[in-house]
């Protein structure tokens, strides 16, 4: 049963963990690692700041809180909230927006030189609820019409202004409640953000508020995995008509949002003293996106191997083998990829079982067609859906684990797999490859711990189960391999140790007055230098 | 000016057009006297010329009085270098150009032929894999936005052409395309999937045999449709042939009329490489009065793979011109 979330209220925190769509109401990988987070540091006191969309899209709390969980509060930026003003014109500051106006300007061109940064310190003041550009402003005054106006005129190159408009607003309206969420925010010595989107652009106005430095851990990419959404996505309006339309360019608003959120993504990077990924293509691809490469690193998920090592012993030799994937039934990780891998290969081994194991909650429509489709292959003897179980019963049980897909950081299951002494077969996605074979030489000579295969094919995912379940010597090996692997390279240990150093190391940092942040990055951007100066010499 | 005022102008330059006309001519039957009578003459008739020619355009039809200043001039001219007439003559005329149009003819028009289908373009244009967005997706040194943008383009276009493609996509280095093309496949997978669910549900609890038969022949269509749009691959597209074959085989179990179904079955058991059985069920939708011009190219197909090929020359030879379609063509030229 889903609980209510507790009312714990501080006046400080050591560490503020910004989390959007995740911890304490969604389970899954990222409120997982989030939770291990919190209870590997007892002594710390943590807040959490919870963003989501909508009350009503929440259970509840599916996370018992730890202890030293010292503040927590819920933020919903998709609601229906009367606005705290009455609606009137107003001429507005035509140099405000002016100034805003520059701060789009450096996210649309990057080489433009400009310090996005720099702009948003300096505009933070003016997006408060009595500032030159606050919320009150954009939605009615006469300065908002006139820039939202030109800027239609000058770039956009769908033909209705009507949904231009619409869209602009829409798109900026949580950017405010997000400013008034920095308002009342309590102080902490870190703000820790696992993700960029609207937490890290929180993050970054809280750095840019109080001079505490931001941290920010991804698993996965954000900016990325919301451009693929949008991408796909079949609510965003393409008016253009027969003859204005080339198909080959994507419609306007399309790209809009999507350089929407790569704009503030861009924003949190800028603010971060340090960026964490899992891996190192994650790595990179924060650089492309953005993040200067010296304020990157690559900290892998661990697990506690010691709690999984009598796993190993209790396996027992069975008349018949076990598939499992351990995760919840959503289209993310292609369930059906594994039905239908299952269905090809119990062709040739006739007793092959698959388990799926995992929450069946969050999108119960895919998990009717999941079961449908089990149907309609007649599957029912040798498919499962086992809900969620407790991992270490499961283990034992299960011969492969099976990983198929579609996007993954580091998949915990698969390390907490290898230290169960089951081998695993995953999708090429995320760090897979990494953990199945390993990510340098002295890795790779550890062995492989399984096989990679390409997503949504089902039939090498078949074919590369029935090769490691039908040779005996081949899936010792891989049990080896998964077993000395996670022992060097993903302990719980060595994640906790490198955090535990990055906390120190930011918690000590002096605070950096915001003024004196504001003079500095003044001096890394012409434009405000010049400013500045004028500023001067009108004094 | 409205209409009453420019009567008025028009009558008032009449009258003093006509009384100038007067004191022209009558001016030549006067004695020399100080002035030259020519002059004197030409003088006055200047002035009638123009009074009449602003009495005369108030006449005339409304197309001829512009462009304004050249119908004043042509009418000035006219009465006052042919006094007394040369107003008529161009009164006349217009009449007669208003009664008796001439048959008009401009250099600006030309016959141009009638439109035809270039149906020898349409063999050449893979949809969904147009040249331009193809090379594009599949060559992976183009700027990844652009291999995007490409993409996205071809999501809104028939899976049956772009599926071989996006399979392909399914193994790019770029994770952004995987996922897309993936996303891509599996939505019109799902489309596909959720009517099936919904009809077989509806098949679990029908009892009416009318029924039974219209959620079955639904069911083949949809399996169907998954195999026809490329959309199942290996063993599952064998299970999925079955399927299909399994509902129409139970709609026309129910009314073995259906020569559509027919084709349907004969279809299925191409694909499962049954030829016997195509040509039985196709010879079956035949026999019923399916449109034998849209079933001689299947049976042919059946022919070919039974290895009995003078047929396949003497039923692709029986379409003729009938073979409208461009990629039947070739083939029908060929075995004809």
């Amino acid at each position: 049963m889903m609980k209510e979330l507790p009312n714990r209220r501080a006046a400080d925190a050591d560490v503020c963990l910004l989390l959007e769509g995740t911890f304490p109401f969604v389970r899954g990988g990222v409120s997982s690692w989030v939770n291990d987070m919190i209870r590997a540091y007892p002594q710390t006191r943590f807040a959490i700041v919870f963003i989501g969309s909508r009350r009503e899209d929440y259970a509840g709390v599916a996370y018992a809180l730890p202890d030293n969980v010292v503040h927590i509060e819920a933020h919903y930026l998709y609601e229906d909230v009367a606005a705290d003003f009455h609606t009137r014109a107003v001429e507005g500051d035509a140099a405000a927006f002016a100034r805003s106006q520059q701060l789009h300007d450096a996210l649309r061109d990057p080489r433009s030189g400009r310090d996005a940064g720099a702009l948003l310190a300096d505009m933070i003041p003016m997006i408060g609820a009595s500032g030159a550009l606050s919320e009150e402003q954009f939605l009615t005054s006469r300065a908002a019409w006139q820039t939202i106006t030109d800027q239609y005129q000058k770039y956009c190159t769908d033909p209705s202004f009507t949904d231009y408009f619409w869209t602009v607003r829409i798109m900026h309206k949580p950017l405010w409640q997000l400013a008034r969420v920095a308002e009342s925010l309590l102080p902490a010595k870190v703000y820790h953000t696992v993700s960029t989107g609207y937490s890290g652009f929180l993050g970054a106005l809280m750095h840019y508020r109080t001079g505490r430095p931001l941290l920010i851990s991804e698993h996965g990419i954000y900016t990325k995995e919301r451009k693929i959404d949008l991408l796909q996505s079949q609510w965003i309006r393409d008016n253009r008509g027969v003859f204005e339309r080339d198909i080959s360019r994507v419609s306007y608003f399309r790209e809009l949002w999507v350089r929407f959120f790569e704009a503030i993504g861009k924003l949190a990077y800028d603010a971060a003293d340090d960026i964490i990924s899992l891996y190192e293509a994650n790595r990179q691809r924060q650089i492309i996106d953005g993040a200067r490469a010296e304020r990157t690193q690559c900290i892998p998920n661990g697990i506690d191997v010691q709690a999984l090592a009598p796993l190993v012993a209790e396996r027992k030799p069975r008349s018949h083998k076990v598939v499992g994937l351990i995760g919840r039934v959503v289209p993310i990780k292609d369930i059906k990829t594994f039905i239908r891998a299952i269905f090809i290969a119990s062709r040739t081994m006739p007793d092959l079982e698959g388990w799926i194991i995992g929450p069946e909650e969050e999108d119960p429509a895919y998990v009717l067609e999941c079961r449908a489709l089990v149907e309609s292959l007649g599957l029912s003897r040798n498919l499962k859906f086992l809900g969620f179980q407790r991992i270490d019963e499961m283990m034992p049980q299960l011969d492969v684990i099976a990983l198929t897909s579609i996007s993954e950081a580091l998949p915990l299951v698969v390390l907490e797999g290898f230290a169960a002494g089951v081998p695993s077969i995953t999708t090429d996605v995320g760090s897979c490859r990494q953990l199945i074979e390993g990510m340098d030489e002295e890795d790779r000579a550890l062995g492989a711990a399984g096989t990679v295969v390409q997503i949504a094919e089902p039939a090498a995912f078949a074919q590369a189960v029935l090769s490691l379940l039908a040779d005996d010597d081949r899936w010792r090996a891989a049990q080896q391999a998964g077993l000395a692997r996670v022992r060097r390279y993903y302990t719980k240990k060595q994640m906790i140790d490198r955090y535990r150093t990055l906390y120190e190391r930011l918690s000590a940092l002096p605070d950096r007055a915001r003024d004196a942040m504001a003079s500095a990055l003044a001096a890394q951007c012409p434009m405000h230098g010049a400013r500045s100066k004028n500023a001067q010499e009108a004094r | 000016m409205s209409n009453t005022l420019k009567l008025i102008v028009g009558a008032l330059a009449a009258v003093v057009g006509a009384v100038a006309q007067y004191l022209a001519i009558a001016s030549l039957r006067e004695p020399a006297g100080a002035f030259d009578p020519l002059l004197r003459f030409l003088t006055i008739q200047l002035a009638a010329g123009l009074f009449e020619s602003i009495a005369l355009r108030v006449m005339l039809p409304a197309r001829y009085r512009e462009p304004r200043a050249l119908s004043m001039l042509l009418l000035w001219l006219f009465c006052t270098f042919v006094p007394l007439l040369g107003g008529l003559v161009v009164l006349v005329s217009c009449a007669w150009a208003a009664v008796f149009p001439g048959a008009k003819k401009s250099d600006q028009l030309a016959d141009v032929p009638r439109p035809a289908f270039v149906t020898y373009l349409v063999s050449r244009v893979s949809h969904g894999g147009g040249a331009r967005l193809q090379a594009r997706l599949a060559n992976t040194q183009v700027a990844s936005t652009d291999r995007l943008s490409a993409l996205v383009a071809i999501q809104n276009m028939p899976t049956r052409t772009t599926g071989t493609l996006l399979r392909d996509l399914l193994a790019d280095p770029l994770e952004d395309i995987r996922l897309i093309a993936y996303g891509t496949l599996d939505q019109a997978e799902n489309e596909i999937m959720q009517k099936i669910f919904q009809a077989s549900k509806a098949l679990e609890t029908t009892q009416a045999d009318s029924e039974r038969y219209a959620l079955n022949r639904l069911l083949a269509e949809f399996y169907f449709e998954l195999v026809y749009q490329n959309l199942v691959q290996g063993a599952v597209y064998r299970h999925t042939l079955e399927q299909a074959d399994r509902y129409a085989q139970a709609a026309l179990d129910t009314d073995p009329g259906d020569g559509a179904l027919w084709l349907i079955r004969g279809r299925l058991a191409l694909a499962r490489g049954l030829p016997e059985d195509a040509h039985a069920h196709i010879g079956r939708a035949l026999e019923l009065g399916f449109p034998r011009e849209r079933l001689v190219p299947w049976l042919a197909e059946a022919e070919f793979l039974r290895g009995d090929y003078p047929r396949v020359s003497e039923l692709l030879a029986s379409l003729g011109n009938a073979a409208s379609l461009p990629t039947l063509k070739p083939v029908v030229k060929y075995w004809s």
